[in-house]
Order: structure tokens, then C-alpha cells, then sequence
């Protein structure tokens, strides 16, 4: 291509991977180089090239933009993923920022998307999914910030690729190495953990460049004197992840990559004081564990056809004892998923693949069945028939999708899809038709865009759900709606503008319901609705300033059942406001803030309490469900780096002041032993975290 | 499994970092009108029987003791008419209680009195009650899956008043509780200071049993359980109590810090074989268990913690669970101290020892 007058120019739909850049301009010498480019991700890269006679630079600028197949995908990039406040540098909490994200509430580490519920998004690494994204009490994402190139978050109307979840995907990019036959790492160190980086040319294997990371809490060293004010700790809380890969390219249009990464997450108390809950007893262990094995394929065939193809086995470990009640499961997830994309004209793309999942399982369980959220207080946890159950199985998900990407005029993109979905537990095939249009009506600078979206999700039961004992026959999954209208506006080179209305309609959703045989099952009998609209205002990131404005207003309500009162979603919060910008003061000074002001969650009140006379706890009785809600929350965080460059390496400290005018946020409505009194559970005080990173 | 984790979790972590309630509002504490325990000779009785029913009641409210020095009357009421009700749910229960309340009427409530022709075993005034577990509470209870001993549930709830129960008209039972507390004069609905509403499910089987967890006596340092002198002299160190029976005497507890003050240790002392095998309607031989565990309470005073696991399924006997209790400040007081010991299968057994306190 030419550039303009200016040097700059750009290339679109350019295929993932690396990307030889030659350069020529009239006066300059030639410029050969390569770029890394990611799906999804726009790059954009300074050259000098060297001028023939003595003086001057020419600014050159390479841009890669892969089009878009979602009506909406939020994508943060490098340089936002360390630096967002109160995230302590954790780019998978950064996301939490997004609009359409419900705020967890404190010392929870889950995700709530446009009103569905936390196990309705699902986190893929690469395309792998992973059963959690947070380390306990949510303090860490499970893959580090230094691990990561990108992260896409779909929060609805995601494309066919994705599917067995029905609220919003996080896939999380992993870095490419550097081919630069160079070594590189760090090490950082702060409150929380301590983890290292070293990546590079494998020794004693041409072509081939490896990346090593680990990380280990030290919450130990302060968690530990906490909990032993009302407990004996018998395995310090703790919590370890690791990565390890590597990759070559065996020819200049592929790569291939093989590694492991995993994390483990254990503790164990004894309670001293067990006051309404000794029925249970007082023993709590908790230790979970992933680990996987990945390969990773990529070949751009031919300049029609590229194929992805990426296969994954490993092991889960999620052991919980809560005195007599225990988990004991271990499974050996397989899956496999890839694309094939055939580029027939300019005008139609076409994509098919497949998404298997197969997760073994052995479990050992002995708990009584779990109540729904939104059911009136049963009464103590273990206050009902304790149930058990000990058997082994398999979890067989295979799915395929396919989709065409058609543009009958430039200006229009329509990307139509099909998925289905076979679940071997409820034997059933689910048939998921999605569409999603983009129409640019303005092209160029300044973008305006409208989009628009529908589509079927559907969420296969939670395995409890269809568990022999504790769940129940002939359910099918829960199924959503997904409707998306909405536009972008370019308002300068670096602000973008986007506006969109949602509503999702649920239906089929397995709820808990009296059993015609006694005690409690789950039946396809809930529904509910979504509606909102989500704002964001955002300055993309350049050289001095990256930042933006998110707002989200938006309902979410359900029926447990026919006939049934509408209620709140549990986690429905109306209003989600968040403002932050980060700015480079120079000097290697960078200063960063965050503001959020959020509704409060709802729950339902306590009218009294109802004593259980044979474990000598109350029960609440409760009032209209999800009827009130807890006070909103406001925060500032604010986060402070200064970095010391030399020669061959940086050295960064920072600290990441979280909750900086100590608000008292109200995060929980809680009682008194017989529940004639509330108060509210505050949630984290001020929290310094300071860091220091070391890297070359 | 998440779900079920993030029960058991939440379970454990909040009472694992708890303890930002109010001191002043602890169960062991008792300060108004509460039911402490209540038992049945057969934790899990047979159908057809007729367990006898026993409640632990005291009365420490504001209004407590009358003018005059007595105590104020309070009524307990038994309703017994809920058998295997939706889910086995207790608030599935409320339109069968509603029903039963409304039998009774205002006057037979106000009168402590069932009126005639009533079926035997359904209702019941006083602090026991024998409730009649139907014959075919079990073959009336749908066997659901995993069932290795067929069970069935009858409720029995209670209600407490120290005042005049009455049926709540127009009661939305979604919300409210059929059955209402109210002063006699001027009709005002008492609160849960006045009023306690509760159950204890009677879980049914053929073929399991449980027997209330054995326990000797409650120990006290120095409580000998002598009766005292014809004079009403005591041992030095003890004192006559107002039941005739020396009661060991400690200093009030002046301090402005508490923990100043001496505390002392307050243990159950249990008798053979305390723990059994917690078998239930799902749990056969392979059962683990029982937990054990002990829930102090007293008149005054206050103890170190309300309760104590006696034995855990998962971690065993625990080495020691006395409640370490301290004096209030009041000298001449004479304090009731409670140890009501239970297990995870509904048993329960209760003991006090009396203490003075003196200057």
C-alpha cells in the first residue's frame, strides 16, 4: 500500500501471527522487519528507516485489524492490561472494569455479565477452557499479567465458536515468544505474591523459543495470624500457578506450540468457636488444583485458507471437607477445538470447527442438597437429609459450529452462525443460530458504525443438577435469547464512542422445586429477563494516556417457577459506573485512578427468626424475596509506577493504593444469631500494595 | 460441583472470619425470652409412637419478673399437624399450622385448652408434650433415590409467649407466621424479646435410632452438689442457693476490662460411648460419625465462646471444649449455667450448675 503524506498507512485483516513489513520510500534505505499480530487486536508501530542523505526520520505506522464477528468485543491491550488501578497489575481483574460487568462483591472471585449468572461466563486460555479464573477470595487471576498478549471478553452475543454458557466468554491470548534470539524476564514481588518470567531460544533446539513463569502467595505470612484469632490452621492458605511453553514456526505462515501451566490453591482450619454452625463441625479444608497440557496450531495455508487447531488434556482436583460434608472430585478434562477459515472472495468468508469436550470424572460427595439462591431460608445447611454419592463417569460435550462472514457491499459485515451442542447427561442436542450485522455508515476517520444481534445460547445443567441423588432426569439446558442493537462513533484518532441496548430473554432454566418422590429436585421450570444498556466513552491507548468511562443500567429478574413472583436477579445491581484513566507523566512516572460507583446487590430481608430446636440455630424467616438492597458502593483506587530504565534492564516499583479514602462499602446484609437485628459487612479497608519488578 | 463448593465454603469461611457481631448480642447470653433447647426421648421414634417432648425454657426479658417478685406466666403451645410436607420443607408447613391454630381459636389459645373431640397428639400446652407420630408417616413419604432407610418427617413447632397468643388475621403466610404474641391489655403484638415461634423435626424410621448424647453432670471448679445445712450453712467457698443446694461463690467482675477478671472452666462431663454412627435415611453402615457439640448459655455473665465441636467426623474428638466463663459485675447474683450437648441427628441433652456471685 501508499502511505499518506504523513507516512502512515494501514492494512486490514491481516491473518494472526507474524508479519513481514518491508518498507520503501523514496530518499530512505529499505526497511525489512517482522510484527507480531494477534486476532483481534490492532497494533500500531513506529519505524525509522534510515535516511540515504544525513538527516530527518520518516514515521512509519503498520496496523492489523482483524474484522469484527461480535457485535461487541472489548479488547484490553498490553499496555492497559498492568497499569488499570486496584487491580494490583492483575489484567484478569482489569476486566472487571469493563462495562457489563457486574462488581463482585468483596472476597468473591467470580464474574457476572449483563445479569446472568457468574457460571454463565466461561474463561478460555487460547481457546482452552478452564474451570476458574481466580485464585480464592478472587485476591488473583489464575494466569499471570506477564503471561497474557491480550484478552477479548465477549459480553453477549458471542460468535458460534463458543457455547455450553450462556452469559459472556473471556479468552485470554498467551504471549507469543520474541524471535529475537534474545533472552528475557523479570521478577516482581509485592503483598500478595512473588512470581518470575524468563523467556527466549530454547537451548539445544533450533527454532525453538520457550516461556517459563511461576508464582507463589505469601498470604500465608498475613492471612494466617487472621484466621488463627478464631481458628487453628492446620494448612497455611496458599495458592501457586505456573506456565510453560514452547513454540516454533516451522514454516514462516505457522506455529506450533506445546506447554503446561496449572495452578493449585489450599488451606485447612480448625475453628475454635463454631456458634451457628456446629452442626457442621469444625474442620474446613479446601485445596483445588488444574493442570493442563495444550498444543496450539496455526497455518495460514494459503492466502484463502488458515487453520487453528488446539487440543488439551490434563487433570482437576477440588477437595472440600466442611466437617462431616465433603467434596472429593477428580477429573481428566480432554478437549479439542479448532477452526478451519476459507476465504472464498472478498465478499464471503466461510468458517467450520469443531469444540469437544470430554471431562472424566470419579466423585466422592456426601453434603444435603444445596438450596437455590432466591428460595427462602430452608434452614442451616446441614439442618436437612444429608445426601451421598460416590460414582464415576464422563461429562461428553461434542459441539461444532460453522459460520459465514458475508460483506455483499464494503460497508456491511454479517457473520451468520450455527452451533449445536450434544450434552450426554441430558441426551440432548441443542441447535444455536446466531447473526450478528455491523454496517459502517460512516468509513474512515471519523467511524460510525451500527450494529445489531441476535442469537440462541444455550447453558447445559450444572452437574449437581443432573447428578444421580441430588439432581434429577430429563432436564435440558437453560436457554437464553440474546438481543443486541447498538453504535460506534469515532470522535478523535484516539476516543471511540460506543453505545448498545441488550435484552436477553431466559427460559427453560432448571430452578430447585419440591420432588414428587420427597425432598427437593430441579425441573426446567424458571425464567427470566435481562434488559440494559451499556456506555463506553474510551481513549485508546497512546503514548501519554489510556483510559475510559463505562456505564452499565440494566435489570435483571427471574421467576423460580410458574406462578411464581418476578424477583431480582441476586446479583442485579442497576447502576455500574466506572471512570479511569492512567497517565505518563514522564520520567518514567505513571499515574493512574479508578472510580467506581455501583449499585448496591439485593437480598431478601430477615422478618424474624424461627429457632431449630434441635441444633439450637435460627432460621430466617424470610421476607419478599430479593426484595432490598445493600447500600451502593463507591471507590477510588489509585496506582503510582516509577520506572528506572538502564541499559539492559528496567526496574519498576509501584503501589497500587486500593480503597484510598476508606470508604466503608457495605457489601452484605448479615444478622444476629436470631435475626432481630441487620447490620451490613463492611468490605476492605484502605490497602497499600506495593510492588517492585525487575526485567530485561 | 461448584455450587455445592460454594456452600460448604461459605459455610466455613464466615464463621472462620466472623466476629464483628455485637458482644452484647450473643446466643450464650441470655437476655430475654428464649427456648433453649428442646428434646425427645426418641430423636427418631418409630411410627405409631408417642415421643415425650421436653423443653428447656428461660425467661430473662425486660418484664420478666413482676412487680411483686414472681415471675411472669408464659405460655407454650405445641402444634404437631405437619407431617411430610413439600421438599420435607418446615415452611411448607404454614398453612397445616394455620389450620390447626385456627381449630384452637382465639379463646382454647388464651386458655392454654384444645377443644373437645381434638385428635390426640397434634397440640399441647405446657413445657412437654407427647406428640403421635401417624402410622404411616413413613409409608405416606415418597422413596426417593438413594433411600437405604425409609423415613418420613412430623414437625413439631412451638410457640412461646409471655403474653397471649392469638391467631394473626389475614395473615400472609408467605411471610408472617400464622400465630401471634400480644399483651393481654392493650392487644400489642410482642416481638422476639417476648416471643419465640420454632420446631424440632421429628425425623421417622423403622429402622435407625439415636439416643440423646450421654452426659453426666455440668463441672464447675468447687460445685460439690451438697445440700445445704439445716441452718443453711455451707462448705467456706460455697453458699445456699434458693434450691437448698451449695452453690459454689465467685467474686463479681468489676474490672472495667474483663479479661481481668478470673474465668472459669465449665465443661459437660459425658458418660460411655457419647458418639454414635450417624446413619440416616441415605447413610448406611458407611455413615461417618456423629458431630458432637456443645452450646453453652447463662443468666449472666458471659462465656469465651458460645459453642464447642465435642467430635468431628472429619478431624475426631476435640481436646478440650469447656466453656470459660466469667462472673458479671453484679455481687448476689445467683447465675444459671447451661450446657445443652447435641448431636447432627436431632439429639439432645442439657445440664446447668447454679453459681453465686458474690462481692
Amino acid at each position: 500500500v501508499n502511505t499518506d503524506p504523513d507516512g502512515r498507512w494501514n492494512v486490514a485483516d491481516v491473518p494472526p501471527g507474524s508479519v513481514l513489513v518491508h518498507l520503501e520510500a523514496t530518499g530512505f534505505e529499505s526497511f525489512d522487519g517482522t510484527e507480531s499480530v494477534t486476532a483481534g487486536e490492532s497494533i500500531e508501530v513506529i519505524h525509522r528507516m534510515r535516511v540515504r542523505r544525513t538527516d530527518g526520520a520518516l514515521e512509519v505506522e503498520v496496523r492489523g485489524r482483524r474484522p469484527d464477528r461480535e457485535i461487541t468485543r472489548r479488547t484490553l491491550e498490553r499496555k492497559e492490561l498492568t497499569l488499570i488501578p486496584g487491580t494490583s497489575g492483575d489484567a484478569l481483574k482489569g476486566v472487571q472494569a469493563m462495562p457489563g460487568i457486574a462488581r463482585p462483591m468483596g472476597m468473591m472471585g467470580m464474574l457476572v455479565v449483563r445479569g446472568s449468572s457468574p457460571r454463565g461466563t466461561a474463561f478460555f486460555v487460547d481457546g482452552m477452557f478452564v474451570p476458574q479464573i481466580y485464585h480464592f477470595f478472587g485476591l488473583s487471576s489464575v494466569v499471570p499479567t506477564e503471561m497474557i498478549e491480550s484478552i477479548d471478553f465477549f459480553p453477549g452475543n458471542f460468535s458460534a465458536r463458543y457455547g455450553r454458557v450462556s452469559g459472556g466468554i473471556i479468552d485470554v491470548k498467551l504471549r507469543e515468544p520474541q524471535y529475537d534470539d534474545k533472552y528475557h524476564g523479570f521478577a516482581q514481588v509485592d503483598l500478595i505474591d512473588a512470581r518470575m518470567l524468563a523467556r527466549g531460544p530454547l537451548p539445544f533446539a533450533k527454532s525453538w523459543y520457550f516461556t517459563v513463569a511461576g508464582r507463589r502467595s505469601h498470604l500465608d505470612a498475613w492471612l494466617t495470624p487472621i484466621l488463627e484469632k478464631s481458628a487453628g490452621v492446620r494448612t497455611a492458605p496458599v495458592y501457586y500457578d505456573w506456565q510453560a511453553f514452547a513454540e516454533t514456526r516451522p514454516t514462516r505462515k505457522s506455529s506450533f506450540r506445546i506447554g503446561v501451566l496449572g495452578f493449585d490453591d489450599r488451606m485447612a482450619v480448625v475453628l475454635n468457636d463454631t456458634s451457628g454452625m456446629s452442626a457442621i463441625g469444625n474442620s474446613l479444608s479446601s485445596s483445588e488444583g488444574v493442570f493442563r497440557i495444550q498444543a496450539l496450531y496455526r497455518n495460514a495455508i494459503s492466502d484463502s485458507v488458515s487453520l487453528n487447531a488446539m487440543a488439551s488434556a490434563g487433570f482437576d482436583r477440588e477437595v472440600f471437607r466442611v466437617g462431616s460434608m465433603y467434596i472429593d472430585g477428580h477429573y481428566r478434562p480432554i478437549t479439542a477445538r479448532g477452526d478451519l477459515t476459507w476465504k472464498v472472495d472478498p465478499k464471503l468468508t466461510l468458517r467450520v470447527g469443531p469444540d469437544i469436550v470430554i471431562y472424566p470424572y470419579s466423585i466422592d460427595i456426601r453434603t444435603p442438597q444445596p438450596p437455590d439462591p432466591g428460595q427462602p431460608d430452608p434452614g442451616m445447611f446441614n439442618a436437612s437429609q444429608m445426601l451421598s454419592l460416590n460414582t464415576s463417569g464422563s461429562f461428553t460435550a461434542p459441539a461444532g459450529f460453522a459460520e459465514a462472514e458475508i460483506s455483499p457491499v464494503r460497508p456491511l459485515k454479517m457473520t451468520a452462525g450455527m452451533r449445536a451442542d450434544y450434552f450426554n447427561k441430558t441426551g440432548r442436542l441443542d441447535i444455536s443460530p446466531r447473526i450478528n450485522v455491523r454496517y459502517d455508515i460512516a468509513e474512515g476517520f471519523p467511524r460510525t458504525t451500527v450494529k445489531a444481534g441476535a442469537g440462541l445460547f444455550y447453558e447445559q445443567p450444572e452437574p449437581v443438577q443432573v447428578a444421580p441423588v441430588y439432581g434429577a432426569k430429563g432436564l435440558r439446558s437453560n436457554r437464553a435469547t440474546h438481543y443486541a442493537l447498538g453504535v460506534e462513533q469515532e470522535l478523535a484518532k484516539q476516543v471511540e464512542l460506543s453505545v448498545e441496548g441488550f435484552y436477553k430473554g431466559l427460559d427453560d432454566l432448571v430452578m430447585q422445586t419440591p420432588s414428587a418422590d420427597g425432598g427437593m429436585t430441579y425441573a426446567n421450570i424458571g425464567d427470566g429477563r435481562v434488559v440494559g444498556a451499556e456506555t463506553l466513552l474510551r481513549y485508546k491507548p497512546d503514548e501519554r494516556f489510556f483510559g475510559w468511562v463505562a456505564y452499565t443500567l440494566s435489570r435483571s429478574t427471574r421467576h423460580n417457577g410458574p406462578g411464581e413472583p418476578e424477583r431480582l436477579f441476586e446479583y442485579d445491581q442497576t447502576h455500574i459506573l466506572t471512570v479511569l484513566g492512567s497517565y505518563s507523566l514522564g520520567r518514567g512516572w505513571q499515574l493512574g485512578a479508578r472510580f467506581r460507583l455501583v449499585s448496591g446487590n439485593p437480598y431478601t430481608p430477615c422478618l424474624g427468626g424461627v429457632l431449630n430446636a434441635a441444633n439450637g440455630t435460627y432460621n430466617c424467616r424470610s421476607g419478599p424475596l430479593l426484595s432490598q438492597r445493600v447500600p451502593a458502593f463507591n471507590q477510588l483506587d489509585v496506582r503510582v509506577d516509577k520506572t528506572w530504565t538502564f541499559q539492559s534492564w528496567k526496574l519498576t516499583a509501584y503501589l497500587d493504593l486500593q480503597n484510598a479514602y476508606n470508604q466503608k462499602n457495605k457489601e452484605h446484609a448479615s444478622w444476629n444469631y436470631n435475626y432481630t437485628k441487620t447490620q451490613y459487612d463492611t468490605g476492605l479497608p484502605i490497602i497499600p500494595s506495593l510492588g517492585v519488578r525487575g526485567e530485561f | 460441583m461448584k455450587t455445592v463448593r460454594a456452600f460448604l465454603v461459605a459455610a466455613g469461611l464466615v464463621s472462620a472470619l466472623a466476629g464483628c457481631d455485637d458482644p452484647a448480642d450473643r446466643p450464650s447470653e441470655i437476655q430475654s425470652l428464649r427456648v433453649l433447647a428442646v428434646r425427645s426421648d426418641q430423636p427418631f421414634p418409630a411410627p405409631g409412637s408417642q415421643p415425650l417432648m421436653e423443653m428447656l425454657l428461660e425467661d430473662r426479658g425486660a418484664g420478666a419478673v413482676l412487680a411483686d417478685g414472681s415471675k411472669r406466666p408464659v405460655q407454650v403451645l405445641w402444634l404437631a399437624p405437619c407431617v411430610n410436607p413439600p421438599g420435607d420443607l418446615y415452611y411448607a408447613c404454614s398453612p397445616a399450622l394455620h389450620q390447626a391454630a385456627m381449630l384452637i381459636g382465639d379463646e382454647g389459645l388464651r386458655k392454654g385448652e384444645l377443644p373437645q373431640g381434638a385428635p390426640p397428639g397434634v397440640a399441647g400446652f405446657g413445657l412437654s408434650f407427647s406428640p403421635l407420630v401417624p402410622a404411616d408417616t413413613i409409608t405416606s413419604h415418597p422413596r426417593g433415590e438413594g433411600v437405604v432407610h425409609p423415613f418420613g418427617v412430623v414437625y413439631v413447632f412451638f410457640a412461646v409467649c409471655a403474653g397471649e397468643l392469638r391467631n394473626v388475621p389475614g395473615v400472609d403466610l408467605r411471610y408472617e407466621l400464622p400465630i401471634g404474641c400480644f399483651e393481654p391489655d392493650t392487644g400489642k403484638a410482642l416481638g422476639q424479646s417476648d416471643f419465640e415461634f420454632g420446631y424440632y423435626p421429628l425425623y421417622v424410621y423403622d429402622d435407625v435410632s439415636n439416643a440423646n448424647p450421654p452426659v453426666d453432670r455440668l463441672e464447675f471448679p468447687g460445685a460439690m452438689g451438697d445440700a445445704c445445712g439445716t441452718d443453711g450453712t455451707c462448705q467456706p467457698g460455697s453458699a445456699c442457693g434458693q434450691e437448698g443446694i451449695c452453690l459454689p461463690v465467685v467474686p463479681a467482675c468489676r474490672a472495667s476490662d474483663e479479661d481481668d477478671c478470673p474465668s472459669y472452666a465449665v465443661s459437660p462431663v459425658l458418660g460411655p460411648s457419647p458418639v454414635e454412627k450417624a446413619i440416616t435415611a441415605r447413610m448406611g453402615d458407611d455413615a461417618p460419625f456423629e458431630t458432637v457439640w456443645v452450646d453453652y448459655y447463662a443468666t449472666a455473665g458471659s462465656f469465651d465462646k458460645d459453642a464447642r465441636v465435642i467430635h468431628d467426623a472429619e478431624t475426631g474428638y476435640t481436646e478440650e471444649f469447656f466453656g470459660a466463663w466469667r462472673a458479671n459485675a453484679t455481687p448476689g447474683t445467683e447465675v444459671r449455667l447451661y450446657a445443652v450437648v447435641r448431636d447432627n441427628r436431632d439429639g439432645v441433652t442439657w445440664k446447668w450448675q447454679d453459681v453465686i456471685v458474690g462481692d
